[in-house]
């Protein structure tokens, strides 16, 4: 990209502005000096300094050796926050959900639009892992992956592919849940089938080759035959479900309500994948805490954090703030932005700091957000808090994350700085800010226009070759108008 | 700022003296905490939440071969099974498990609804599914109240009637231990014969992944189109189930099938009926019909060998009245086929679209087809449950079953009956709201002493009496208490005199303390008084303070001093007795004249208030300057309190003793001082009597919630106080000795009488005389404890000329002076020993007033004896005193001498709900106390 | 809220049709504009345009005032400043020197010039094995239409109600015949992103539909690999012949285009990624509406064409801002960059408009032309016969009376192939 261009994409975009400044090439080393350090795993650094080379943590501490050659940035009164994990979204997607109700044998991939809003807003407010999947208005739905917001195209954007299936036992839309049960009862019944007619014939092929028949019965016949099954041999339809089966996919099932939970486990385990299974839970799930205990797989809150029920005696309303209820069970939960939230619920940060209001500990409220959906990704290895040997995705906060007059100030994802606050745009122009660094909307105008008369001057001209003056002539470049 | 003020000075003065306020409270926090601790692993084991023996007037077992029901009877319930029931008096009960009384109650077996639209029917197209299970419908953790409230605690869930085959039904509980609840989740192969299966949307079948080498298909036509595809519809299916190219709902249609999973056809009219009943019998198959409006015309539905019938009952309940017209499909339900039907194989339920909880009503219209009762019940318990193949868990009550139990407050099958509590697998999973009405019936409503209604009821809700009558409303989840044959309800009776809480304190508050500050939830002593049938007490203290003291209305029984608490000051109180009848009326008349004072300053104010109001309404304004002046109070000559003294305490819970400075004045015998206390920021008021030898003084802390400290001394030599000091009920060794005998000024800052815009300040509340000023204004009696009939004179002529509402206690010699007290209407309360003689005649003195028109009525001058005050009733019966007056003298009588006719003393709507059940007449020697209730609450 | 644009081109439409009226009334009197030599045969093989003006298109950029091109058999024999060639005897000679003299242009997105209702045959979810051929229809008024607007050579393809719904067929806008009117058959393979196709069926989202794509895609692929491995002589295995994948095998050998129905970002960034960068197929990029042309950076690495058009113009919500297509792609470097109708969406002879509008909204007027001609025809891969005026290519020529992209401006003589289709001395359409 030229750097005309990129003058151009800042205008149009503020994402792609961030992406092809993450796109750039970092520095080796780069130290974020005299922050306070929140970790998430281990304890506070009231004020420390964290090095990252080739965008890895390779030390934190309060006292780090910094190297000769790395680019050093002070962070002094700013907090340091391992940049926070989504762990479902599908506000990523053109067109989330299929109406088709099975569709395994699709890829976010093909739905991920990286021009989304979303990613932008996902930038500026301090996350940096997003986990993207199809909305649980499905039964069976594509695998996912894991993306980082910043890049112009799913693959420039993608941490981790084919993490996990989507299946919903809450029923899809214009459904219920009989039909949804019946279905997905029906997709791994004909699966099973799928498999032994394919052992079958995998048989039968092997005794081709070696010319001789013998007649072992069906059932051994399967039986020798799923060993000759090799992972081309399925089709499209089922190979993603065989990987779930069999181990390779993880699964993101959808509960809407306490029932919901029963159903999901009873599925999972029916199916062989309860040991990859992830709850992604709707806010009346609580009231199957104690089950959901009982599975010890990982735990992601819907963004209702509060449920509100009728007592259909009294006409009394009660609300239970769902994430107490977990965290009083012991039960370690993820929690997610709300996608249509106006208001504080979708901040990542905001709904932590709602949970330690309603008397979560600061701890796991912190944990919720970060290292907690992580694990849930199974990438707690790399992302959810600030560890050497992590991938270096940090927000430096102005103040407390949990605190609200906190803003995300930098954001640096694999070691890249990919948001600075005091370059954004749309926050700019929120605020009604004028900034020499950033062209408002009306300088923007201006570069565009000058980029346009310089692209009419590059423009080779078309060659006259006549000398007769005839009038009818004109200049190419005096029509280029703009706009209004 | 004041407040802050006072906080500042209380801060301080815990400081110095008050530390142990904290260390106590803490330490009785450590002891309950303690105690909670010890008993706590005791109250787990004895209180099993699903083991119980449950206790009452009715137990239905709805069980056709064992006994059919026990009056009294007893339900025995060990971890969520039943172990034993039977007759109440003969069944030993184990002393390991609770016991839940329910006198009033019939308990039953939950019911069991066979057909529900609890869960929506199914979206997909298919005609003949077997895959759909209708349990994928269920949610354990929903909320079922409503149903269980209608005391259904099992229901058959329903995957739609609208295909052929809709699916594979369930039955579960609506409550209980949670994996439990689920008792069949493939039940049966829910078939609908009925016009609304007819053309069923075409099947599609989606080609998925679909591509350019596989066609998008239309979808297929399906069975079937009339009556005639119903049969052939199902065998096509059960034939494509049993090929090899079964699909998904073939597969599970086949299996379920092979399993010989009983077949439930959905039937209304008779050649429907008639069809289904064949294709059961034909296929061998276990199965029942549903619905069944015109069952009664197919002659093969009604052997003793015949298919059974879920037979749903609808008609016009909630409203919904159908006009059926000319519509050719339409059925009206014929209630004499019911009789027709054999009654072991007829379950009842409730039709489409009618909610579940309305079983039981919808199944008691069957009596009007002539079913009995035990018919009726069966058919909603027994029944369903045997139909639907549950009945080894649920249906009926029988040892070995799960302890499904609902508990209705009234009858079986009683409109005015409703479900107080319903237990499944032994957990209480319903219980009626809290904020119940009590419906009481007796023979005799003794509604006051000169109205009685016969076989009358007496409605209470929330703690009110809301109607009294031949016949009251039932509210829905009303606890219905029956007093029985020859019971009466009286109004609870009043103690008009009594010291219920005081523990034996004689001391004399001050004016300005009301007893109702010491009033906690009632304890044992009080709920004795309560249970026996005396509902409020006028506590008094024992002796009176020379000012007068107040005494509070309250009730014997509550859990919060709020409600226990009718009024806080119910009158005022003198102690005359034995005195000069001149001091008497002189100490009287002095102090009515200073409260007479403050209320006239207080009138002065309501008027000015009220100009101002009226002038501001106008739009005038009125801007005063705010007066304010400083006077200083003159000094009197030396005497043995006023000057400079040099405090010091000690003990109690002080660390170590502490110093203080007082300054004290004498004025006649009233004491005004300062305290203050090395440290605190300003001083602090003091405030009392002295009586020439000790000291009676308060400490003017004003804190709310907190009585102020008071000072107790006496006077041991010249100069030298010695005593204690009380704070929260702690006390402090005083010593005080005088150092300075110098007049003392306290400065005196005359308040502001207008505000900023003029408005009229109200005067300096005076505590002590509040409560005068509350019975000059005829809001409370003055109370005056007399004996002499000279005494009586003077009590009348002082009261009569301030004219104010008098009761005398005790006045022996009341008789005298009859008539005048018949015409000021002054009350009289009897002394404990009401018999005397005189003129060598015996007399019973309640009586004798009563007959002469006096208002009289009964005391218990004690605490917890106020629990013999109804024999004192008894006896003035005996006596010769009419049964009315005794009441009265209980009831109406005290509630009128202190104004509190608009809360106690009657059963009238509006009132407090206290009432009384007796067995038989209130003032009968065989009669007993059955119940009480105290502000609608039962006394246990 | 009336389109700023509507407005305008609605008072465009009245100056034009009051400037017709002029054009006719001295038409009529002056007996004509264009001189046509009476005595020649219309059908003559020969011709002679002696023009004013003449744009080229080349990749030159030569533009001639006082030219002479020479006609010979269809072709163009030679072009030139009047003062270097002399008109040879015999040709018939079309004066024109108060007129531009244009190539024929070139519409990447037809669908007119067929039967026009025979657009979608939707059976399966992917409808590849289906052509346009049979439905070309030489004596279709909008053919005639087409033509009258100085429109020689159009790519018919079929509608956008499935993912793929056929090969289009590249036709000229004139001939008696089929044979006559078709360059090249199969012209290029339609495949539709997003909007229509996700609407068959019962509908399909995002993912299903770009699955569908690729898995049909893949399947022919391994058809055109099996094919080729015979071919070679690498396998001896000779594969069943498919009609529905068959005509996919130019498609891989790069013979012809892949053109595709693609709007909005996300859409357009995966039909790149997907056909040009992954699958390496030629592609032409039709539509490119909306926020499409964020993509630039995407399309700017692969030799994809971008042939924008008919929406115009697109309107920022989020930064309030109206952009307009071609010029926002133009400024992100895409230079290869043509304009569509979508006809019968935009009439066909109102491609120049078309390109007004661009011009109107940011682009400029050379360019645009360029995208008229040049551009198209080298995205449908047929600029060796069409869409430039050079020697030995077709002679397919539009006399303008001054600049096409000017609203003012109309078409008065249309020649394909050496032949007089359109001329409005004879009946004049617009």
């Amino acid at each position: 990209m030229t750097a005309r261009n990129s003058v151009i994409w800042c205008g149009l975009i503020a994402l792609s502005l961030c992406g092809s400044a993450a796109l750039a090439t970092p520095p080796a080393k780069l130290a974020l000096q005299g922050g306070r350090i929140i970790p998430v795993v281990g304890d506070e650094i009231a004020s420390g300094t964290i090095l990252i080379e080739n965008g890895k943590i390779t030390a934190i501490g309060e006292k780090v050796d910094i190297p000769f050659d790395a680019m050093v940035v002070d962070v002094t009164g700013r907090v340091l926050f391992p940049g926070m994990v989504d762990a479902h979204s599908s506000r990523g997607l053109d067109v989330p959900n299929e109406q088709l109700p099975v569709t395994p044998f699709l890829d976010v991939f093909d739905a991920l639009d990286p021009s989304k809003l979303y990613f932008e807003d996902a930038l500026r407010d301090g996350i940096t892992s997003i986990h993207v999947i199809v909305d649980n208005n499905c039964v069976i739905g594509g695998v996912s992956r894991v993306v980082h917001p910043i890049g112009l195209t799913p693959d420039e954007m993608t941490q981790d592919v084919q993490t996990s299936l989507k299946l919903s036992v809450a029923p899809k839309r214009r459904s219920d849940r009989m039909v949804q049960m019946a279905t997905l009862r029906e997709t791994f019944l004909e699966l099973s089938d799928y498999l032994g007619d394919l052992a079958e014939t995998k048989y039968e092929e092997s005794l081709e080759d070696k010319d001789e028949k013998i007649d072992v019965g069906p059932e051994e016949a399967r039986a020798r035959g799923r060993k000759l099954i090799r992972s081309v041999d399925y089709d499209d339809k089922h190979a993603n479900l065989v990987k779930l089966t069999g181990g390779q996919l993880g699964a993101f099932v959808y509960c809407e309500t306490g029932g919901d939970v029963g159903r999901a486990i009873r599925l999972a385990k029916d199916n062989g994948f309860f040991d990859r299974m992830t709850f992604v839970l709707g806010a009346a799930c609580y009231k199957a805490v104690e089950e959901i205990k009982a599975t010890t797989r990982p735990v992601i809150l819907g963004p209702e954090l509060i449920h509100r029920e009728r007592n259909e005696l009294t006409g009394e309303i009660i609300e239970t703030f769902v994430p107490k209820v977990f965290a009083d069970a012991r039960i370690k939960f993820s929690l997610l932005p709300h996608p249509d939230g106006s208001l504080g619920e979708r901040y990542l940060n905001y709904q932590a700091a709602r949970c330690v209001r309603n008397g979560v500990t600061r701890k796991k409220a912190l944990a919720s957000i970060t290292i907690n959906p992580a694990k849930a990704l199974g990438m707690n290895d790399r992302i959810g808090s600030l560890q050497v040997g992590k991938i270096a995705n940090i927000v430096v906060f102005s103040g407390d994350p949990l605190d609200f007059n906190s803003w995300v100030d930098q954001v640096y994802i694999n070691g890249i700085r990919a948001y600075t606050r005091d370059t954004d745009v749309r926050l700019k122009r929120l605020f009604g800010e004028e900034t020499s660094e950033v062209p408002s909307g009306d300088e923007k105008e201006k570069v565009d226009n000058e980029v346009s008369v310089k692209d009419s001057v590059d423009q080779k001209k078309p060659t006259v070759t006549t000398s007769e003056k005839a009038g009818t002539e004109k200049k190419v470049t005096d029509e280029s108008k703009q706009g209004s | 700022m004041n407040r802050i003020d006072s906080y500042f000075r209380f801060s301080s003065f815990v400081s110095t003296t008050g530390v142990g306020v904290f260390v106590s409270r803490a330490s009785v926090l450590c002891r309950l905490i303690i105690m909670v601790g010890l008993l706590s692993p005791a109250v787990a084991s004895a209180n099993d939440k699903d083991s119980f023996v449950l206790v009452a007037n009715r137990v239905i077992t709805a069980n056709d071969r064992g006994v059919w029901s026990y009056q009294p009877g007893v339900v025995i319930v060990r971890q969520g099974k039943i172990i034993a029931v039977g007759d109440a008096s003969k069944l030993p009960k184990p002393s390991d498990l609770r016991v839940i009384q329910f006198p009033d109650a019939t308990v039953m077996p939950g019911l069991v609804c066979a057909a529900s639209d609890l869960i929506n029917p199914h979206t997909g197209d298919e005609s003949t599914a077997g895959g759909y299970l209708a349990i994928d419908g269920f949610d354990p953790y929903g909320s079922y109240d409503s149903a269980l409230a209608g005391g259904v605690t099992t229901v058959h869930l329903n995957p739609g009637h609208h295909r052929l085959l809709s699916g594979q039904g369930a039955v579960v509980k609506l409550g209980g231990p949670r994996d439990e609840m689920v008792l069949l989740r493939q039940a049966d192969l829910t078939v609908t014969f009925s016009q609304a299966v007819t053309n069923p949307p075409r099947d599609v079948t989606y080609t998925s992944p679909s591509s350019s080498d596989l066609a998008i298909l239309p979808g297929v036509r399906q069975r079937p189109d009339s009556r005639m595809g119903f049969a052939i519809g199902l065998d096509e299916a059960l034939e494509r189930a049993a090929g090899e190219a079964a699909n998904f709902h073939g597969k599970s249609l086949g299996n379920s099938w092979n399993m010989k999973t009983p077949l439930r056809i959905h039937a209304e009219r008779a050649a429907d009926l008639r069809a289904a009943s064949r294709y059961i019998t034909r296929n061998g198959r276990r199965g029942y019909l549903v619905g069944g409006s015109e069952a009664g015309l197919v002659t093969e539905l009604l052997g003793d060998d015949s298919v059974p019938v879920v037979y749903q009952l609808g008609l016009a309940m909630r409203g919904m009245l159908d006009d059926i017209g000319f519509d050719p499909e339409a059925i009206d339900a014929d209630l004499a086929a019911l009789r027709k039907l054999s009654s072991s194989h007829l379950a009842l339920a409730v039709s489409r679209g009618l909610a579940v909880s309305d079983l039981r009503v919808a199944a008691g219209l069957a009596l009007r087809a002539g079913l009995s009762e035990r018919q009726v019940i069966e058919a909603v318990t027994s029944v369903p449950a045997k139909l639907l193949g549950v009945a080894d868990r649920v249906g009926t009550i029988a040892v070995g079953r799960d302890a499904d139990l609902i508990i209705l407050s009234g009858g079986a099958l009683s409109t005015s009956s409703h479900v107080r509590r319903v237990y499944i697998g032994g957990e209480l999973a319903f219980d009626a709201p809290t904020t119940q009405a009590i419906v009481v019936h007796a023979d005799v409503v003794w509604v006051s002493p000169d109205k009685q209604i016969e076989h009358g009821a007496v409605l209470i809700e929330n703690g009110k009496i809301t109607a009294v009558g031949k016949t009251v409303p039932h509210p829905p989840f009303a606890k219905i208490i029956d007093g029985g044959p020859g019971s009466y309800v009286t109004p609870g009776f009043i103690d008009a005199y009594g010291h219920l809480g005081l523990d034996g304190d004689s001391s004399a508050p001050g004016p300005e303390f009301s007893l109702s500050r010491i009033i906690g939830v009632a304890g044992e002593p009080d709920l004795r008084v309560a249970a026996s049938g005396v509902t409020s007490v006028m506590l008094s203290p024992y002796a009176a303070s020379s000012q007068g003291s107040q005494v509070s209305f309250i009730k014997t029984a509550g859990q919060l001093p709020k409600l226990r608490t009718v009024r806080v000051t119910a009158g005022v109180y003198f102690d005359m007795v034995g005195q000069d009848p001149i001091k008497v009326a002189e100490t009287l008349s002095k102090r009515f004249e200073a409260g007479k004072k403050y209320l006239e300053k207080w009138k002065k104010y309501e008027k000015e208030l009220t100009e101002w109001k009226e002038k501001r309404a106008k739009g005038e304004t009125i801007i005063s300057k705010p007066k304010s002046e400083e006077t200083t109070e003159a000094s009197s000559d030396a005497d043995p309190i006023t000057g400079t003294w040099s405090v010091s305490i000690s003990g109690g819970p002080l660390p170590e003793p502490q110093t203080a400075n007082l300054r004290l004045k004498l004025d006649g015998d009233s004491v005004e001082g300062r305290i203050s206390v090395p440290g605190a920021p300003e001083d602090v008021k003091v405030s009392g009597t002295f009586d020439g030898s000790h000291l009676s003084a308060e400490i003017v802390l004003d804190i709310d919630g907190m009585a102020n400290p008071t000072i107790e001394a006496d006077l041991v030599g010249e100069d030298h106080l010695v005593g204690k000091v009380s704070v929260q009920g702690m006390e402090i060794d005083f010593d005080a000795a005088r150092t300075d005998k110098k007049d003392v000024q306290f400065k005196v800052v005359k308040l502001k009488t207008r505000g900023k815009d003029g408005r009229p300040l109200p005067p300096k509340v005076e505590a002590a005389l509040e409560p005068l000023r509350q019975a000059l204004g005829k809001k409370i009696p003055i109370i005056v404890s007399v004996t002499s009939a000279a005494e009586i004179a003077s009590v009348l002529k002082a009261t009569h000329d301030f004219e104010l509402d008098v009761v005398l206690i005790g006045a022996e010699s009341a008789e005298v002076h009859a008539s005048a007290l018949v015409e000021k209407n002054v009350g009289v309360i009897v002394p404990k020993q009401m018999v005397r003689w005189r003129n060598n005649k015996r007399y019973h003195q309640a009586d004798v007033l009563s007959r002469q028109g006096v208002m009289v009525a009964f005391q218990s001058d004690g605490e917890d004896s106020a629990r013999s005050l109804p024999l004192v009733g008894l006896y003035a019966v005996e006596r010769g005193m009419s049964a009315d007056a005794a009441l009265a003298a209980f009831t109406s009588n005290p509630a009128k001498m202190f104004h509190l006719e608009n809360r106690v003393g009657a059963l009238k709507v509006g009132l407090d709900g206290d009432l009384v059940i007796f067995s038989g007449h209130p003032f009968e020697l065989e009669s007993r106390v059955i119940r009480v209730m105290v502000n609608g609450e039962e006394v246990k | 809220m009336i389109p700023h644009h509507y407005l305008k081109s609605q008072a465009f439409t009245r100056g034009f049709r009051m400037l017709l009226a002029i054009a006719i009334f001295v038409g009529v009197t002056l007996g004509g504009v264009v001189q046509v030599s009476a005595g020649d045969s219309p059908d003559a093989a020969r011709i002679a345009v002696r023009a004013g003006k003449v744009l080229t298109m080349d990749k030159a950029d030569v533009v001639y005032n006082n030219a002479v091109i020479l006609i010979n058999n269809g072709k163009i024999e030679r072009v030139g400043a009047a003062s270097k060639i002399r008109i040879p005897h015999g040709y018939r000679v079309i004066d024109a020197l108060d007129r531009w003299v244009v190539p024929g242009l070139v519409d990447c997105h037809n669908h007119t010039a067929g039967s026009l209702m025979d657009l979608n045959d939707m059976v399966y979810l992917t409808n590849p094995g289906l052509r346009t051929l049979e439905t070309v229809m030489p004596e279709s008024e909008n053919v005639k239409q087409g033509r009258a607007g100085g429109v020689t050579s159009v790519l018919l393809i079929p509608g956008s109600g499935t993912n793929m719904s056929g090969f289009g067929t590249i036709t000229k806008m004139g001939g008696d015949t089929v044979d006559d009117m078709v360059m090249r058959s199969p012209g290029s393979l339609k495949i539709a992103q997003a909007g229509n196709p996700e609407r068959y069926w019962f509908g399909v989202g995002r993912s299903y539909m770009n699955y569908n794509t690729r898995q049909t895609l893949m399947k022919a692929k391994t058809y055109h690999e099996s094919w080729k491995a015979f071919e070679s002589g690498d396998s001896s295995h000779e594969p069943d012949y498919n009609p529905i994948y068959d005509g996919f095998r130019g498609l891989f050998s790069r013979d012809y285009p892949v053109s595709v129905h693609t709007q909005m970002y996300q859409v357009l960034m995966t039909t790149v990624d997907m056909l040009t960068k992954k699958l390496k197929l030629r592609t032409v990029l039709d539509h490119c509406t909306f926020d499409a042309f964020k993509v630039a950076p995407q399309v700017l690495k692969t030799d994809a064409y971008t042939i924008n058009g008919p929406r115009q113009y697109w309107f920022d919500r989020s930064q309030r801002k109206m952009n307009g297509n071609a010029a926002r792609w133009w400024q992100g470097g895409v230079h290869k960059l043509g304009i569509n109708t979508d006809a019968p969406v935009i009439p066909q002879e109102e491609l120049p408009f078309q390109a007004a509008m661009a011009c109107w909204y940011g682009w400029q007027t050379y360019p645009a032309l360029r995208g008229l001609t040049r551009i198209p025809a080298e995205a449908l891969m047929v600029d060796k016969r069409v869409g430039t005026i050079e020697v030995g290519k077709d002679a397919d020529l539009g006399i303008w009376t001054g600049n096409p992209i000017d609203p003012r401006s109309s078409c008065e003589l249309t020649i394909i192939d050496g032949r007089i289709v359109y001329d409005a001395a004879v009946r004049r359409r617009f």
